[in-house]
């Protein structure tokens, strides 16, 4: 899994690339905090190269979901493989997640 | 009929091999994207919860898995020798539609082993934990 950060107005756009599973979550879950931790907690969680995830990654999609609504911040995702798309109807995070065709429509660019 | 075996250790950085060990096997089983992407997924939430739950020493053990092409399925079959645990016994994930502060975080790996897999069942037959998955293919 490969992390790629960039902050465009006041919301933090991470690329999430490669593969997200049991032997790699903990890279993101250090992320994430790192940025909440560091009052960052707009952030949009783009998917567009991210071809497999796991139970362990979405762990931390949930857990940090959390804490955006307990902290006032937003954790959004966008651009989706079909591949994940469908694992999130099935775990039903279709509904949990805002969800975005692409990272300009959060953005309004 | 195609057969496969691979064999993994009671270790998390073995999940890698199941990935590439797919990969391989693809071409000359003509397994589609979606199809690898699939038995990853049940394969590593099912190999994960074997390692992090089935033992009860700090010894190494060996999880075999077994692939038998079927006609228009494939037959996975898993065996550990850890405590006994039948998959199918688990209850079903609720609260899938619940709010994100209701939403419990665990369970979702039995969720997707229940959901992707076509058929799945359980021996417990020598002191070995074996449970079948049955993945029908797409033509």
């Amino acid at each position: 899994m490969e992390l790629k950060e960039q902050k465009k107005k006041d919301t933090i756009i991470l690329e999430v690339k490669g593969r997200l599973d049991t032997t790699n979550y903990g890279e993101l879950e250090k992320k994430l905090t790192e940025l909440f931790d560091n009052n960052e907690k707009n952030i949009l969680l783009n998917f567009h190269e991210l071809d497999y995830v796991s139970s362990a990654g979405l762990r931390v999609l949930l857990l940090f979901l959390k804490r955006a609504k307990a902290e006032n911040g937003s954790l959004a995702i966008c651009d989706l493989k079909k591949n994940i798309e469908d694992i999130f109807k099935i775990s039903g995070f279709n509904t949990l997640f805002e969800i975005y065709d692409n990272q300009n429509d959060v953005l309004g660019e | 009929m195609k057969q496969a075996h691979l064999i993994l250790k009671n270790e998390i950085t073995e999940i890698e091999k199941i990935q590439s060990f797919l990969e391989e096997l693809s071409p000359e089983w003509d397994f589609s994207g979606e199809l690898v992407f699939e038995l990853n997924l049940l394969l590593e939430e099912y190999v994960v919860n074997v390692i992090h739950h089935a033992y009860s020493d700090n010894a190494e053990h060996e999880i075999k898995i077994f692939f038998t092409e079927g006609d228009n399925s494939i037959s996975i079959l898993i065996e550990d020798d850890g405590n006994a645990f039948d998959l199918t016994e688990e209850p079903t994930l609720e609260g899938l539609n619940k709010p994100v502060e209701e939403r419990k975080i665990g369970g979702l790996g039995v969720h997707f082993i229940k959901s992707l897999a076509d058929h799945v069942s359980y021996q417990r037959t020598n002191g070995l934990n074996k449970l079948t998955l049955i993945k029908h293919i797409k033509n």
